[in-house]
């Protein structure tokens, strides 16, 4: 889902030339939340942050088809000593931060993914329609 | 982290079977939409990323290759990391290439040498 925020960040992105212009959205944050996601979200909710573990928000790779319109951000996710285990990944944000920063995007996925052990990983590719 | 200028490792995908996967407002479901013609899927790896992790994101059955074509395999692939370019071929079983600037530009036009299909 495209938030409302979203909107205002696309709009930087495309059009501001006046050095205020926002980052690119490259970073993927999963949470345990499994709310459905409101346009006026700002964060995402419970973002998993523990420090030092493997399910921080971090950025992911981009993808492009030529005359798609649509792009992709992937990223693997592996839990290690650090994180608290077990957990439900249900949603995840892209943001344009390493931490705080613009949410553009939220959604829950399609499947939850339940990483209960350290070396779990999840690959999650988030598909952002630009058109 | 990453900037606008940092360098990145760029994966080209030749994409005979390109497709766009869109979930129309207030449908469950995501559509795969196929896109005509000889496509070009660029891939710009996040920071960082060991050969064998980025290896993970791009043939992963929920990473990029998936979500960016029906095709089992690219028809070729070419990258600025030529350790990754040549595990990707050999891990799809298909033609390496040297990376071009233009091949987003041309839609991934084939070459002659390019094998038919």
């Amino acid at each position: 889902m495209l938030t409302t925020a979203g909107k205002d960040f696309v709009a930087s992105a495309l059009g501001d030339s006046s050095g205020a212009r926002e980052a690119a959205a490259t970073y993927i944050a999963l949470t345990a939340n499994a709310t459905a996601p409101s346009a006026s979200d700002t964060t995402l909710t419970a973002e998993i942050a523990t420090g030092g573990g493997g399910l921080i928000r971090a950025v992911a790779t981009y993808a492009h088809t030529g005359g798609a319109s649509t792009y992709t951000l992937t990223k693997t996710f592996t839990a290690n000593g650090s994180d608290s285990l077990p957990v439900t990944i249900a949603k995840i944000g892209v943001l344009n931060a390493s931490s705080g920063g613009k949410m553009p995007w939220e959604s829950l996925l399609s499947t939850t993914a339940v990483l209960s052990a350290v070396g779990d990983a999840l690959t999650c590719t988030e598909t952002i329609t630009i058109s | 982290m990453g900037t606008e200028t940092e360098d990145r490792t760029v994966v080209y995908l030749g994409n005979r079977k390109a497709v766009e996967v869109i979930t129309e407002p207030g449908a469950d479901q995501a559509v795969r939409r196929p896109l005509p013609g000889k496509l070009c899927t660029t891939i710009v790896l996040a920071p960082g990323l060991k050969l064998m992790e980025a290896a993970n994101d791009i043939t992963h059955h929920r990473g990029v290759w998936t979500a960016h074509s029906d095709a089992e395999a690219p028809a070729w692939v070419a990258s600025t990391d030529p350790a990754l370019a040549q595990l990707l071929a050999d891990h799809y079983g298909c033609q390496l290439r040297e990376p071009e600037p233009d091949h987003q530009a041309s839609g991934g036009m084939p070459t002659a040498d390019e094998p038919e299909e």
